[in-house]
């Protein structure tokens, strides 16, 4: 009862301590005016009794008055609490007042759920409990956060708190006023930490020297979160450290079988319309329990094209064989291949589920693949194209593979821009001699953005251009430094085959396969890099295969120059100084050299929810202003703008509101986002980029309470559960100025009983 | 024998209406417990011997003589007819005062009436005279039957009012009664002290005999009250806020020191002083007064 009428205004207290003064005063008046007249006949001895003992009197009385009015006051002290934790008189006169952050973990582990409601709904109850307790007192404070509601600002030197309740007094009416707030509490889709979050109420309790703060961090405490000497603990300590209480409320006790996409992508890097393109999914076990009979239902999405909000854009799903998974083992993944097939160009999108368990963010997973009407290589070779025709034959033998093989002459790289040259996934080098060094520059253009590039060897290569142009003292394109070509002796029947294929993709088809037909292959001549490059090659090179011979000469050597690839094949590619073109592993190891130095093109690049997903497009390509539709809950799809900034790079854009965001909101559904531009033309085209949740959140298990608290650095920290919390206030002993009011107002007790005695009230 | 003394308790005798009624009810009682009246031969002055005769009682026998002569006599007293009783009856304002049975005046006017009754019983004339700050009536000595009536009524008629000035009355008395005789004063005394006790001085002076019967209430003697109370003098506009309690030492402290002064002037004087409350039997009153001053002749 007390409690609400102390939480009220100063204008109340104020009332209340003059009531107090007041009250024993003005019964005194009244009981002077309510006397009872006595007539009386012996009024000389009254009046000299009364003149005798009037100032002993009027002491005693007023003794007596201020007494009671001490009394008063002193219960009234005593009520509010004075000197105790919940001093209601200190908050009133401006003291210390008590603030309680709240943090709750909104990671997608807090949807882990049981019959009982998930980990946030306990979260929400624990919530509610600590309004409760802060509301039974007076001149406290609260503030609500989510750990996903931290970001940085514009300089990236200030954390910003996105505060769901920012410091608000806690009255009587708080708690109808934040329900909504507390109730509209969701598990978000992101990973995050808490540390963030602590580090700044750690700021934010050091720059409040006139509070005391209570740090509550309402989490599931996985394990996976708390190694030793952790960051999170570290901000916990300094909270401890500032003088603030810290408590930890365990909103999961229960380990709960979970299962996760953790992986869907496409395997081959040529992907190309009604060529079946293989994919592969992982699903890993999260779980204590091997997982048995485990489904996964994949359906590919074609988007057809059209501009968003017509009737022209649509979407039609095509459910796939479902993956069937025998066993999964604790803690461990299994990884299955399937088969897509593609019907036309576009982009597309493949959706791989699982069946519902305990966190159901991590169940789905979303893949989006650019299918091209055909793949294009270019094939650079002499006007005799003793190379070209040989490789052109392999690649795409019967138009089985659908990869164009375009063949031209080294002119051509002069006369072509880069984005000209983007429309290939790899260029052929087949011995092309000298090129303009337009052409180089070009080149060095179209591999940084990811392209392919293969050099094969042969006469026509002039050593003292292709180190300068090529090789560019170890950091060029081709960084093999060439010596001279040398020719190889024949072969004896006893000694091995002429290439020794290394591990590497490109070989795979040989690799482990006694007696391959790669033995069969005779190699003539070949060109050698210098002893010193051979003695010390630079580090991005890798030798993948070498000639037979006691100096293993290297005959590919693997690069990388910006995104893309290299490969700088020491022989030709038809059949000047080798009969590999006639051998049977020719074709294969083409074409898988070409998917290998394709991977630039299709850089696997998994993009996460809350991550801020930026794009280049060429300048003057498209229009600046892009439609965005993202996903949202359910099936609907929001529609937004963003504008693309011209740059150096081309005209950059990104989806999100900054890319210096901790937790990029534009982001934070799994699922396919839609990037409409308009082409100079007029025509559109569209970007779909898969984003899905971090499955590192999708490991439930939990830490221990021992084991939690030795990895905290504060020992005072408390750690407790969120059925054990205890919504009353914790009674700390009473203060010394409790205790003193306390023994003050017996004395006054036996103050004014005496007085009254003596001032004949008994 | 019927116990009269039964009829005798303070409401008892409140609801005799009548004073002279109460009298004799005072009396009566009074007479019944001691058998013979205190007053009977205080009157009556030596008169001669004579011889004596079988059937005289024995009681009227002079043992002394006998004792010197050998031989019985009888003492014979003359009857004194002439003993003159006066009833000085306060009738101020103060004696308006009583929170019990009897007010002061009530209880002051019972005990005048059974004196007189006594008085008229043996013969002697009683006369009575209320007061105030003046004599406010007076009925003139008279040893007639008749007398207690007039007494009574005088009494009965007599409303409180107005202060008190004993100091003129006594000397009015003193004036106004020349001869020698039995001043009874039955009053509260409150007044002037010292001029009080000079009249009653100068009554003495005057040859008569003074009784003074002192009477108050008992809330006078014992200051009973409590809580916040307003008094108001009875005589005087004087008025007094205050808690009693508090005041209540100091007052009986007054008041006992006002009771010593005057039982000190009476004691000097050879006044027959008589402290009575109205909360004591009338009987048990008269009868401790008058059993003392018996004691004393």
């Amino acid at each position: 009862m007390f409690s609400n009428l102390f939480t009220s205004s100063p204008a109340m207290w104020t009332g209340l301590i003059c009531g107090m003064i007041a009250l024993p005063i003005l019964i005194h008046l009244i009981n002077r005016v309510r006397h009872k007249t006595i007539e009386w006949a012996a009024m000389e001895f009254l009046l000299k009794s009364h003149r005798k003992n009037r100032n002993w009197v009027w002491l005693k009385q007023m003794l007596l008055l201020l007494s009671r009015i001490a009394i008063l006051l002193l219960g009234l002290f005593l009520l509010s609490q004075v000197g105790c934790e919940n001093d209601r008189v200190a908050a009133l006169m401006g003291g210390r007042a008590t603030h309680h952050y709240v943090l709750v973990d909104d990671s997608f582990s807090m949807s882990d759920r049981d019959n009982q409601g998930s980990a946030m709904d306990r979260a929400k109850t624990t919530v509610r409990q600590i309004i409760s307790r802060a509301r039974s007192r007076s001149n406290h404070r609260l503030s609500l956060l989510r750990t996903s509601a931290v970001s940085l600002d514009s300089d990236q030197s200030t954390r910003l708190l996105g505060f769901d309740i920012d410091s608000e007094q806690v009255d009587s009416s708080f708690a109808r006023r934040t329900e909504a707030v507390v109730t509209g509490m969701m598990p978000s889709n992101f990973s995050l930490s808490p540390e963030e979050s602590l580090d700044s109420i750690s700021q934010l309790v050091n720059s409040r020297n006139d509070e005391n703060a209570i740090v509550y961090l309402l989490s599931d405490f996985r394990e996976k979160d708390w190694p030793p000497e952790n960051p999170v603990s570290k901000a916990l300590k300094s909270i401890a450290d500032a003088g603030a209480g810290t408590e930890l409320i365990r909103c999961a006790k229960s380990l709960h079988s979970n299962l996760a996409i953790t992986q869907l992508q496409p395997l081959g890097n040529v992907r190309v319309a009604q060529t079946p393109l293989m994919m592969e999914v992982t699903v890993t076990n999260f779980s204590d329990q091997s997982a048995n009979k485990v489904q996964v239902n994949v359906a590919s999405s074609v988007f057809s094209r059209g501009s968003p909000g017509s009737d022209e854009s649509s979407v039609e799903t095509e459910e796939l064989p479902t993956v069937f998974i025998e066993s999964i083992e604790a803690g461990q993944s299994e990884t299955r291949r399937f088969p897509v097939w593609f019907a036309e160009p576009g982009q597309h999108g493949v959706k791989a589920t699982i069946g519902d368990d305990a966190v159901a963010a991590d169940n789905v997973r979303h893949c989006a693949v650019e299918v091209k009407a055909e793949a294009s290589v270019l094939l650079i070779d002499q006007p005799s194209r003793l190379n070209a025709d040989f490789l052109a034959l392999a690649i795409n033998p019967n138009n089985m593979t659908g990869i164009r093989a375009d063949i031209q002459m080294a002119d051509f790289l002069r006369s072509s821009t880069a984005e000209t040259l983007l429309h290939y996934d790899v260029i052929f080098l087949c011995d092309p001699g000298q090129i303009d060094e337009t052409g180089i520059k070009n080149l060095r253009q179209y591999v940084s953005n990811g392209g392919g590039l293969v050099y094969f060897g042969g006469p026509n290569t002039n050593f003292v251009f292709f180190n300068h142009y090529f090789c560019e003292n170890g950091e060029g394109l081709l960084p093999v430094e060439l010596a001279e070509a040398e020719e190889v002796a024949d072969r004896e029947d006893d000694t091995p085959a002429d290439i020794i294929a290394e591990k590497h993709p490109i070989f795979a088809p040989v690799n482990d396969v006694r007696n391959s037909l790669l033995d069969l292959v005779q190699v003539k001549q070949i060109l050698r890099p210098g002893f010193s490059w051979l003695q010390n090659p630079p580090p991005q090179t890798k030798v993948i295969a070498t000639l037979r011979g006691d100096r293993q000469y290297p005959l590919i050597v693997e690069s990388s120059y910006g995104k893309g690839r290299t490969m700088m094949v020491m022989t030709t590619a038809g059949a000047q100084w080798n009969n590999w073109m006639r051998n049977a592993t020719f074709p294969p190891i083409l074409l898988l050299l070409e998917d290998h130095l394709a991977a630039g093109r299709y850089l696997s690049n998994v993009d996460l929810v809350g991550e801020a997903i930026s794009f280049v497009k060429p300048t003057g390509s498209v229009t600046p202003d892009v439609t965005l539709l993202s996903p949202a809950a359910g099936d609907e799809r929001i529609e937004s703008r963003i504008r693309l900034e011209s740059t150096d790079q081309g005209l950059v854009g990104s989806i999100g509101e900054s890319l210096s965001s901790k937790v990029n909101r534009g982001t934070s559904v799994p699922g396919f986002y839609e990037l409409w531009f308009r082409q100079m033309d007029s025509s559109s085209s569209v970007d779909r980029i898969g984003v899905n949740v971090d499955t590192q959140e999708s490991e439930l298990l939990l830490i221990g309470d021992e084991k939690l608290a030795q990895s905290l650095d504060s020992d005072s920290t408390k750690i407790s559960s969120w059925d054990q919390f205890d919504p009353e206030p914790e009674r700390k002993p009473d203060s010394t100025l409790h205790r003193i009011l306390l023994v003050l107002l017996f004395l006054f007790l036996i103050a004014e009983q005496t007085l009254a005695w003596m001032c004949s009230y008994h | 024998m019927p116990d009269s003394k039964r009829f005798l308790h303070l409401d008892a005798i409140k609801r005799i209406s009548r004073l002279d009624l109460r009298a004799k009810h005072v009396v009566e009682g009074f007479l019944s417990g001691m058998h013979r009246s205190p007053f009977f031969g205080q009157s009556i002055e030596f008169r001669q011997h004579r011889e004596y005769a079988p059937g005289d009682d024995l009681r009227h026998v002079d043992w002394k003589v006998w004792a010197r002569q050998d031989r019985l006599t009888i003492k014979q007293y003359d009857e004194d007819t002439n003993m003159r009783v006066n009833l000085l009856v306060d009738v101020s304002h103060s004696m308006k005062y009583g929170e019990g049975v009897f007010t002061k005046f009530e209880y002051a006017a019972t005990i005048a009436t059974s004196l007189a009754w006594l008085v008229l019983k043996q013969q002697d004339s009683v006369g009575c005279m209320t007061f105030d700050d003046s004599v406010r009536s007076r009925t003139a000595n008279s040893s007639q039957r008749m007398q207690l009536n007039n007494i009574a009524n005088t009494l009965e008629a007599a409303t409180p009012n107005n202060k008190t000035d004993l100091r003129s009355i006594f000397v009015d008395a003193a004036e106004t009664f020349p001869r020698r005789g039995v001043m009874i004063v039955v009053s509260d005394l409150f007044g002037d002290l010292e001029a009080t006790l000079q009249g009653l001085r100068m009554l003495r002076q005057r040859g008569h005999e003074v009784m003074v019967f002192h009477v108050l209430d008992a809330d006078e003697l014992e200051f009973p009250f409590s809580g916040t109370s307003r008094f108001a003098d009875l005589e005087s506009e004087t008025k007094l806020n205050c808690n009693p309690k508090a005041l209540r030492d100091g007052y009986l402290e007054a008041l006992n020191e006002f009771l010593d002064e005057v039982r000190r002037g009476c004691a000097r004087s050879s006044i027959d002083y008589q402290l009575t409350s109205t909360s004591d039997p009338i009987d048990a009153t008269l009868a401790q007064f008058l059993s003392r001053r018996m004691a004393r002749k």
